[in-house]
């Protein structure tokens, strides 16, 4: 059963399924070959290559099962909380209230990717006159008008304010197009001015406490909706309980990023390790059993650091990643030139901080809030990656531009220009549609190229020294 | 302060009577068309109106600090790129997009007091609530006049007065006669009546006025930023006598309609108002490629709209756009006659 540690085709995984089995592998209701996802449409499977260990295949099964819960949530009398753009905070509140689920509707923004063609979401939204120069969240629109993917939420809420107009005016569409949302105002993070009262937040920014009191103030809103949703009353008891089961999450994922990143030989392919960052931000519709699956990874990994084990050759090339990829494939592009990850600003490392447990619930989420790099400005984002950079080595930089998104016509530059500035190291940005087949020879040279580059510094590196040392 | 210092900006929530109640010269940005960071990065989704805004600050446009604001995405990522490459003093004002809440209300007011202490900072003086009652008056003493004359102004006209008033520079101006005449081709007091939607209009885009005129329209509702669509409602004149600032915040952060506010419902009602009184025969929409917030808004306005829409998109200066524009207005009025 024991395979050395390796990522598979899909095809090799039907064998390796039959193994797992016959050695006693525990399944879970969600459990089962992944050949079947295919057969449900998640066509993109068979292009990836997948971590072999029975721990991967429980997370990939209840990645791809999500659909499944919904409905069964909704048929078991459960209320649905769509929470559009806040990545990881209304669903720490929803969670605390036992017949609410929430989840992420624009994480539909992967389903042109993982189905390829067999979803229409996109035309859907081309239908609509969202057309492709809006980033791949237009998929959200397509499900919500073709009602598939999610039944139709109880409730739904906005974050607004200083996140990526994409989001926003797609959620004003859904808003005309008959689906009331409950908007709630997150402002652009600032610098404190020096008379103003400063508050530091998680992750090491700072905003005026005005800030603070103003957001606590509209997720005092968002928390009276989702209680008239359940309801019944959120106490801060249960709030509170809410946020210590939201912080085991982020503890198992700290750790978890922690090892992956350290470690040498890579005991997990950057392609999981996404996914496993991506449960963060609404647990995949439930929260209990994302514990669970991270368990399990976790131990997998420590078991694979304990025994020298990696998933890619020692010695990778370490790379720090910006933005997330509309085609998941482009993180197995990656380890197939050489590189591995070594460090990750998917758009919601704030979901990845624990939460203050020592002060009133909403504070600490208001706060939470703020810790958002992409909520301030593009430089804070710059100096918290140069901060990771430091932490974990990093030999490169890979920004990622989504196609359409608004934040990504300029930010990159910025982000570049503060790695540079900084480090010694190169950058390298590129654009990843939702399926990036047509331009995979030209990614894969190019990120060959970013390896080749890292490559001959380390190697210059020795001589250049010893021919310094030769001169003096 | 030694001399009087220019304040630029571009944006309508931003009022000019704070601005000059502490002894600036407020400017409405002009921003250039020379090919700068608008070209080389519009392949990358840059709105070209964003990159023009920051092309006219890195060149070196004569203004002594610059308030940019948070309405959309692009323009406040430009604020920090403009931050780090120029040494003019930049200030992010934090314009709430929901509205309907007191909190939001309260947060507008309060994003005011913090620029007017930036102001002082710069070498402004605070004004007193008197002065500032006065002068607020005067501004909209201004508009009033000029909103009374509206129906005898082009709509270049109409503006370039709006523009000069927001510049500091404001002479009311003498009206030809007629509604939307002026114009020299087949429109005039005669052309077909539109209306023209959409986010910033440059000066040097107003010749699109000239344009709608010679193929025989003419624009009667301006509802750019550059039009009525963005000027204050009147005064609570009682709220000015006792708190300024507040009477203020609250006619410019209440009461026009934008598309990035959420929900953005106003904006309908607004246009809907305005469509029934003036007797619009068609809308024009014009929309910066990039701009995804009024993007966005133009399947469901055609669907909304009881007249015919057609969208002029804004690469930004491109040669052949005018061309390309003036053949598609004519091809639009020729369906509406």
């Amino acid at each position: 059963m024991n395979q050395a540690p390796q990522r598979i085709t899909l095809d090799e995984w039907d064998d390796r399924y039959i193994e797992l089995r016959a050695a006693g592998c525990r399944e879970f209701w969600y459990g089962g070959p992944l050949r079947r996802h295919v057969a449900d449409g998640d066509s993109r499977l068979l292009r990836l290559g997948i971590d072999n260990s029975a721990a991967s295949l429980r997370l990939w099964n209840f990645l791809l099962t999500e659909e499944d819960r919904l409905y069964h949530a909704h048929s078991e009398g459960k209320r649905l909380v769509g929470t559009i753009k806040d990545l990881g905070t209304i669903p720490v509140m929803a969670y605390s209230l036992s017949n609410l689920v929430a989840f992420c509707p624009d994480g539909a923004w992967w389903l042109p990717c993982i189905m390829e063609r067999n979803t229409k979401l996109l035309e859907i939204a081309d239908s609509l006159g969202i057309d492709d120069s809006f980033c791949p969240v237009r998929a959200m629109l397509g499900a919500f008008v073709g009602e598939v993917h999610f039944p139709k939420p109880s409730l739904l809420t906005c974050s607004v304010g200083a996140v990526c107009d994409d989001c926003s005016a797609i959620a004003q569409r859904l808003a005309g197009l008959g689906f009331p949302i409950v908007w709630w105002e997150v402002p652009h993070r600032r610098h404190p001015d020096p008379q103003e009262e400063a508050v530091s937040l998680p992750g090491g920014f700072v905003a005026p406490e005005s800030q603070v009191a103003f957001v606590k103030s509209e997720l005092q809103r968002v928390r009276q909706a989702l209680e008239a949703c359940a309801g019944e009353p959120l106490t801060d008891q249960q709030f509170s309980a809410g946020i210590v089961r939201a912080n085991q999450v982020r503890r198992l994922l700290d750790e978890l990023r922690q090892i992956v990143f350290r470690a040498d030989p890579c005991p997990l392919p950057a392609l999981e390790l996404l996914i496993a960052e991506m449960l963060a931000i609404h647990y995949c519709s439930d929260r209990d059993e994302t514990i669970r699956v991270l368990e399990e990874l976790l131990a997998e990994v420590r078991r694979r650091v304990r025994d020298g084990l990696g998933v890619l050759p020692p010695g990778a090339v370490r790379i720090f990643w910006v933005n997330p990829v509309a085609d998941l494939r482009v993180m197995n592009l990656l380890e197939d030139a050489g590189g591995r990850l070594c460090g990750s600003e998917y758009l919601f490392c704030h979901a990845l901080l624990p939460i203050p447990e020592d002060l009133p619930p909403l504070d600490a989420l208001a706060r939470m809030v703020l810790a958002d790099p992409m909520v301030g400005s593009a430089t804070d984002r710059a100096d918290y990656v140069c901060r990771e950079i430091r932490r974990f080595g990093a030999e490169a930089v890979i920004i990622s531009r989504i196609p359409g998104a608004s934040h990504c016509a300029l930010e990159g530059q910025i982000i570049a220009d503060a790695v540079r500035r900084q480090f010694d190291i190169p950058t390298l940005e590129i654009e990843v549609p939702p399926i990036a087949d047509a331009i995979e020879p030209g990614l894969r040279t190019r990120l060959e190229a970013i390896v080749e580059i890292v490559r001959n510094r380390t190697r210059k590196a020795p001589l250049a020294r010893k021919w310094e040392r030769g001169r003096g | 302060m030694n001399r009087i210092k220019t304040l630029g900006y571009c944006n309508p929530l931003v009022p000019p009577e704070w601005i000059a109640a502490h002894g600036f010269v407020p400017r409405w940005l002009p921003w250039t068309q020379e090919p700068g960071l608008t070209v080389t990065r519009l392949g990358r989704g840059l709105c070209p109106f964003a990159g023009q805004v920051a092309d006219a600050v890195r060149s070196g446009v004569e203004v002594d600090a610059i308030v940019l604001t948070t309405t959309c995405d692009q323009m406040r990522r430009i604020a920090d790129l403009v931050e780090h490459e120029v040494t003019l003093p930049v200030f992010l004002a934090n314009i709430p997009v929901t509205w309907e809440t007191e909190t939001s209300r309260k947060f507008y007011l309060e994003e005011l007091q913090r620029l007017g202490r930036w102001l002082v900072a710069l070498g402004g003086t605070a004004p007193t609530g008197s002065q500032l009652a006065s002068l607020s008056c005067g501004y909209e003493e201004a508009r009033v006049a000029l909103l009374a004359i509206r129906d005898r102004m082009s709509a270049r006209q109409f503006s370039e007065a709006i523009l000069a008033l927001r510049s500091g520079d404001f002479i009311l101006p003498s009206p030809v006669s007629g509604r939307g005449a002026g114009g020299e081709g087949e429109g005039g007091q005669f052309g077909i009546p539109l209306a023209i939607l959409g986010g910033p209009l440059a000066p040097q885009d107003f010749d699109l006025f000239d344009l709608v005129e010679a193929v025989g329209g003419r624009v009667v509702l301006d509802a750019t930023d550059a039009g009525l669509r963005t000027l204050p409602a009147a005064f609570d004149r009682r709220r000015m006598d006792e708190d300024p600032l507040a009477a203020l915040a609250d006619a410019y952060f209440t009461t026009i309609p934008d598309v990035f506010r959420r929900p953005n419902d106003a904006l309908y009602r607004w246009l809907a108002a305005e469509i029934e009184a003036s007797g619009i025969r068609g809308i024009l929409f014009r929309r910066y490629l990039g701009c995804d917030l009024w993007h966005a808004e133009l399947f469901r306005l055609k669907q909304w709209s009881s007249v015919p829409l057609l969208e002029i998109d804004v690469v930004g200066a491109e040669g052949s756009a005018r061309c390309r524009t003036s053949g598609r207005l004519e091809a639009f009025l020729e369906m509406l006659r």
